[in-house]
């Protein structure tokens, strides 16, 4: 830090590559983490089906009283395996959208769950005495709606990260040109990142050792900046307030977000451990180009 | 010599890095402002009022035994359309419109009637306004951080599109409003056929009793002909 001009040049430039660094770990995290696969690996690995499965049987048990029909015509047609195969679809529908593709969900039929149903109403048309005069009596027409209203609640409940209804509401619409271009982003951070280094070689061109202390403290407050509000979001269990109403909402979304600071965290982490690794090397050369400064400091007393 | 100066830049190398992380805390916190904002208004829009709701309690489902309707409503009718026609008067609690305009940037759902449990599903209609397509005042207000979020940029001269399961209602906002919160004036019926949107002024810490909104006139009236539409 020879001179007042090259440590202010410094500062700006170390401020600018203080959030590309941010940018490029942020970057880097989200390309990796907002993938379809990841989603739904995380999905599996919290087993969300299961939490599915339950809230259906508690949705499906309250409306008894109002539809007559028992919990079980219906869960006994679902199994975890079914419903995971839903729960991957919504999110491949979700990503598609974001990919700006007009990609429709294919329809997801389930023979044993209309059996099911048919086999219930038959079975209540018999007990009662019900005549099915013709095709269009109301029978059919009831049957049909209790079939179609079971299938659209599987659908809903599978929908763990909400996908549908943020498309509805043309919110993934909107999503869709920044989650298009991350890739983009992240080659453009890495780049301004390289391109700011370099300009702090120019600005430290007397003293180029000086360049890995700038560089090394850019990285400390990008590793510090993005390290500190995941520390607090972690240690003080943040997600856990959120009060969804479906346990499995709760979880896919929670975890997601658990997942994502973590990996992040980790991402600051090696921003400010490089950072040390950039003091370390910047006090060696200091060491060194001071042992030599003395040297020839001795020499040139001996001389005179 | 050259221990004195480097001792003299001791203390220099350790502030830099936290003029650093100050000068940088400083602009995060004042760009973050808005797109923390928004991403909490979209947040809003995904969960509806479930995130206020314990997941273990069934208790806490409060929508005081309204019945809500869901319908779907079509956005991409391309059949043939006619000038007149018969709205459909919708149940209470029933989804029947959805409202769209690019200052608001997404599509918001229009319950008929005016709950606290319908304004966190969408937005509402008040049910002694004119439903759409019918002559009169057609008022509708939502949560300002939710479905309104962003009706502070409406401008004038902005087309602002009604879908509807009988029809599309074209508008161009006329005026913008402001008003207090016991201020009838906006939203008692009119003679001309007019959309008031409104919602509350935004305000740095608790609710406000300003309403913002605008006045749209009706440009265009395209009721659905054909079965297409249901």
């Amino acid at each position: 830090m020879k001179s007042a001009g090259s440590y202010i040049s410094s500062f700006i430039a170390s401020v600018l590559l203080i959030f590309t660094l941010i940018g490029s770990a942020g970057c880097i995290v989200s390309d990796s983490f907002l993938t379809q696969k990841r989603l739904t690996e995380l999905t599996e690995e919290k087993e969300v089906s299961g939490l599915v499965y339950k809230e259906l049987d508690k949705f499906f048990s309250e409306q008894y009283a109002v539809t007559g029909i028992p919990a079980n015509i219906y869960m006994d047609a679902l199994d975890d395996e079914y419903l995971q195969e839903i729960i991957n679809e919504k999110i491949r529908f979700g990503f598609m959208r974001l990919g700006n593709s007009d990609y429709i969900s294919p329809e997801f039929s389930n023979e044993k769950l209309d059996t099911s149903i048919t086999d219930f109403y038959k079975e209540y048309a018999q007990s009662i005495n019900y005549e099915i005069k013709n095709e269009n009596d109301p029978y059919y027409a009831k049957l049909k709606s209790a079939k179609e209203n079971a299938h659209k609640v599987i659908l809903q409940y599978c929908d763990v990260y909400k996908f549908s209804s943020l498309d509805e509401h043309g919110v993934l619409r909107k999503v869709s040109p920044i989650y298009s271009s991350l890739t983009t982003m992240k080659i453009m951070c890495i780049g301004a990142s390289a391109i700011l280094a370099l300009v702090l070689v120019v600005c430290n061109f007397k003293r180029t050792k000086d360049t890995l202390y700038w560089i090394g403290a850019s990285a400390l407050s990008a590793g510090v900046l993005g390290g500190v509000p995941c520390i607090y979001l972690i240690n003080t269990d943040y997600f856990s307030a959120f009060t969804i109403k479906q346990s499995q909402i709760y979880t896919a979304y929670t975890s997601a977000m658990r997942t994502f600071t973590s990996s992040f965290l980790t991402a600051c982490c090696i921003l400010a451990a490089s950072a040390v690794v950039l003091f370390i090397l910047y006090g060696i050369f200091s060491a060194l180009s001071r042992k030599s400064e003395n040297k020839t400091a001795d020499v040139n007393t001996e001389h005179t | 010599m050259s221990d004195k100066k480097n001792k003299k830049n001791i203390p220099l190398h350790i502030v830099t890095p936290v003029l650093l992380t100050a000068v940088c805390a400083g602009i995060i916190a004042a760009a973050a402002v808005k797109p923390a904002d928004k991403l909490k208004t979209y947040a809003n829009i995904a969960f509806m009022g479930s995130l206020k709701l314990d997941p273990y309690d069934p208790s806490s489902d409060k929508t005081n035994g309204l019945v809500i309707k869901d319908s779907d409503i079509e956005l991409d009718y391309s059949g043939k359309t006619s000038e007149t026609g018969e709205p459909e008067r919708p149940a209470f609690g029933e989804l029947y419109a959805v409202v769209s305009t690019d200052a608001l940037g997404i599509n918001v759902p229009v319950y008929w009637g005016t709950t606290p449990e319908l304004l966190e599903h969408g937005a509402c209609q008040s049910s002694s306004s004119s439903v759409f397509g019918l002559k009169g005042n057609s008022v509708v207000s939502a949560h300002v951080d939710t479905f309104f979020a962003d009706l502070s940029s409406v401008k004038e001269g902005d087309t602002v599109t009604v879908y509807t399961n009988y029809g599309k209602f074209t508008y161009k906002v006329k005026e913008l409003i402001e008003f207090g919160s016991d201020n009838r004036k906006y939203i008692t019926p009119t003679e001309d056929d007019r959309l008031t949107l409104y919602t509350c002024k935004r305000e740095l810490l608790g609710a406000s009793d300003r309403r913002i909104g605008a006045i749209c006139e009706l440009t265009k009236k395209a009721f659905y002909t054909e079965k297409e539409a249901d």
